[in-house]
């Protein structure tokens, strides 16, 4: 199963990065990143003194900001939509789940690749996280003539970093898995991208929710249930530095959950 | 029977199998049995992995994002559903909302986590600018000034509650390079709070003292400044059993007693009675002692009886008044004082907004060369001179400030006795330079309920109740140190930028190369 599995893995990681368009999402994937970073270094430059853990400028940054969130939301689509719908359109599903591969095997290889596609595009974020952590921005001569880093920038606290990191991988799994199940129901690659992208939306929206039943002055007991999916809401407690074991199963449980789905689907459908 | 009988059932679906059923068919139920097993084994796994871990991993350096194990402690102590609700206008205004407002960023931090570990934590916000249920409370519950966090919860039908004010909770300050900085010690606060909830609260039986013509706890008359049953009604709705004493019929403080209050005793106090009133002090007893002004109408007979005893505690009360000169320069018997500048636990507690006390006397730390056993800590000051001072010429209204015999403001005007036993503090006494604030009168005015809040704070120190889980360390946010500019800081990021996008423009040349060829 595991060398299956690997090699449509390895055969989805060929087609990514053979391809120009891969390289240019990659591209296009850094900007907003870059954009947040700059964005960052301005507010921590700005010295304000940041309350609660979330307005933490760099808690912020590997949190749900409206950079991150909004590449992942055209992203995400874009990574899994063809995971398997763009196999069916071309006709080459037919070739692969007539070879030695079950569907499942198939599927999770799909989503594997998706996953670390999608983790692949968040690089960015904390390379420019890391950059900030090690360089000020000025320059100094080494041995008199080399051009070297002068020192450190930002010294924020690792945890935030290793909490966005991890929050951003075990988030960007479920995202996959979403994107999988989608690209297994439809049979464009295209709707299986606008499905994904509603369903973002919606997790988006939900997680907006919270926020504003306390601006009403609701009892946060009353909505503790919609934290349960407010996935972005989630991501912000990574970003504190915290690993939230209970976020973690329930995102590692509802992406089995969903790849399991995709694979009794694709054998549904394909018989 | 027989065909029945050799009929087949679907397992997943409950419905017999067609007649004949192929083998593919067979295979493939066996298969998606075998599937579910896997998916139920790999949640349980999931699951199981998940319970043998904590609750959440704390990567910080300095674990701020983490309950000390003494509030986690507590809250599994929790039994009932414990009500954290603000009380705070959602526009702050004064410096003492915006205080309060700056506090609460972390209290909510500090309530989530709460609320994570032990789901009967229940967090509410209200404005009592336009929340009714805010007004209730502070109705309800004497001792809530606003803003302020009022802990509530239900033991046996019996409904209990603690207040918290930004001094519990933290303070703000600036460093050498004038940045904001905010320690906060609300987990301290609030583990104490919750302690005290669920640990019971213990009844405190106070004594007030009479036939000196102190205030009387009999009087109720709203307008009467010779009454303080309004002030007693409040402490026994708050869990105190208040009696008079009349130390000239008992022999002694009777043993019961958790707190002496004598309060504005016009008379002199026989020495026997003083000397009953020493002994219970000596033997660890506590009073919260509020003095007659020093007016000459009053001849301040009780100076002489008292002043020695007080003295003996480190504490001095003058013969003097405090005045406030007036924005237009008229001269005021009524001033305004606030909490001194100290970090002692009752000062903390202390809610900020000022209390008004009427011809007070100034109370301060005895200078002497004699070692003592307690330690006196201002607790209110006035203003500061030219503003404020203490008068000692009481022959006529028009005051005014005398270098050689006044005090120039601040003047402290209410002292805190504690007694030090190696690194044990334990409360003695309070000490204020007035009592008419406690009075029915003053209590029922607007600013009454400063005064209220003042006395609440004091009984619950000297009582103890507001011991803090002070081993809980208190967290400290201030802004990043950068050792460049924000300029300096772009370019690194777009240095970064710079390459990364160079890298891929590469790749993208490679494979597009690759392709053509």
């Amino acid at each position: 199963m595991f060398t299956t599995v690997t090699t449509i893995w390895s055969r989805e990681m060929r087609g990514f990065f053979t391809r120009p368009g891969g390289w240019l999402i990659l591209l296009a994937a850094t900007v907003p990143a870059a954009v947040a970073a700059g964005w960052m270094a301005t507010l921590v430059a700005r010295g304000g003194l940041a309350l609660r853990a979330d307005e933490d400028p760099v808690s912020q940054f590997l949190g749900p900001n409206i950079f991150l969130m909004g590449t992942l939301l055209w992203l995400a689509p874009l990574l899994t939509m063809n995971a398997i719908a763009d196999d069916r359109r071309r006709g080459t599903w037919e070739l692969l789940v007539t070879s030695s591969a079950s569907a499942m095997e198939i599927v999770v290889g799909k989503f594997l690749a998706a996953w670390t596609l999608i983790s692949v595009c968040l690089i960015p974020w904390p390379l420019f996280l890391s950059a900030l952590r090690v360089w000020n921005g000025k320059s100094r001569e080494m041995a008199g003539w080399i051009p070297w880093f002068d020192g450190p920038g930002i010294s924020f606290d690792a945890g935030l970093f290793w909490g966005g990191v991890i929050g951003l991988l075990v988030i960007a799994g479920t995202i996959a898995a979403l994107g999988t199940l989608t690209s297994a129901i439809a049979r464009r690659p295209l709707f299986a991208g606008f499905a994904t992208a509603t369903v973002l939306a919606l997790l988006l929206a939900t997680s907006l929710l919270p926020r504003v039943l306390d601006q009403w002055r609701v009892p946060a007991d009353r909505y503790d249930w919609i934290q349960a999916v407010a996935v972005w809401g989630h991501l912000a407690e990574f970003s504190r530095g915290i690993i939230p074991v209970s976020r973690v199963i329930g995102h590692l449980s509802a992406s089995v959950i969903l790849v399991w789905s995709a694979g009794q689907l694709c054998r549904r459908a394909d018989g | 029977m027989g065909d029945t009988m050799s009929l087949a059932i679907d397992p997943i679906t409950a419905t017999p199998l067609p007649r004949g059923a192929s083998i593919g068919y067979r295979r493939g139920v066996v298969r998606r049995l075998r599937s579910l097993v896997w998916l139920t084994a790999i949640l349980g796994c999931l699951q199981l992995f998940g319970a043998l871990l904590p609750r959440g991993i704390d990567l910080t350096a300095t674990r701020s994002q983490s309950l000390a194990p003494q509030t986690v402690a507590v809250l599994r102590r929790l039994e009932q559903a414990v009500e954290i609700t603000v009380v705070a206008p959602t526009r702050p205004r004064t410096v003492g909302e915006q205080a309060f407002a700056h506090a609460l960023g972390p209290f909510r931090d500090l309530v989530e986590r709460c609320r994570r570990e032990s789901p009967r934590i229940v967090w509410r916000s209200l404005d009592p600018e336009i929340d009714l249920a805010a007004r209730r409370l502070a109705e309800e519950f004497h001792d809530l000034s606003v803003p302020g966090v009022v802990i509530t919860t239900e033991i046996d039908g019996v409904r209990r509650h603690e207040t918290l004010h930004v001094r519990d909770l933290a303070e703000i300050g600036l460093t050498r390079g004038r940045q904001p900085i905010l320690e906060f010690f609300g987990e301290q606060s609030l583990t104490a709070a919750l302690s005290r909830l669920i640990g019971g609260v213990e009844s405190m039986q106070v004594y007030c003292l009479t036939g000196h013509g102190e205030l009387a706890i009999e009087d109720d008359a709203v307008e009467s400044r010779q009454g303080m049953g309004l002030m007693a009604s409040r402490l026994r709705a708050n869990g105190c059993r208040v009696e008079s004493l009349d130390l000239g019929i008992a022999s002694r403080i009777p043993a019961d007693a958790d707190l002496v209050i004598v309060a504005g005793a016009l008379g002199e106090i026989p020495s026997v009675e003083v000397e009953k009133l020493r002994l219970y002090f000596s033997q660890g007893g506590r009073g919260l002692i509020l003095m007659e002004s020093a007016h000459s109408d009053h001849k301040s007979d009780n100076d002489e009886s008292l002043s020695g005893l007080l003295s003996e505690h480190g504490v001095t009360a003058g013969h003097d008044r405090l005045v406030t000169a007036g924005f237009t320069g008229e001269i005021e018997l009524a001033s305004p004082v606030m909490p001194a500048q100290s970090d002692h636990a009752l000062v903390r507690s202390l809610p900020l907004t000022p209390l008004v006390l009427h011809d007070a006397r100034s109370v301060r730390t005895r200078v002497g060369v004699e070692p003592l056993s307690t330690e006196s800590i201002p607790l209110l000051v006035s203003f500061a001179a030219p503003r404020a001072w203490s008068e000692t010429d009481f022959s006529s209204l028009e005051a005014t400030f005398d270098p050689d015999s006044d005090l120039p403001g601040p003047v402290a005007v209410a002292c805190a006795v504690e007694r030090h036993q190696g690194d044990l503090r334990e409360p003695v006494l309070v000490v204020v330079g007035d009592a008419e604030f406690v009075c029915n009168r003053n209590l029922t005015a607007p600013s009454g309920r400063n005064g209220a809040n003042f006395v609440f704070a004091a009984l619950h120190w000297l009582h103890g109740r507001k011991q803090s889980f002070a081993d809980i360390p208190a967290t400290r946010r201030e802004p990043y140190t950068l050792t460049g500019t924000a300029a300096e800081l772009q370019r690194s990021v777009w240095g970064t930028a710079f390459f990364v996008c160079a890298a891929l423009l590469v790749g993208v040349a490679t494979t597009a190369a690759q392709r053509r060829a």
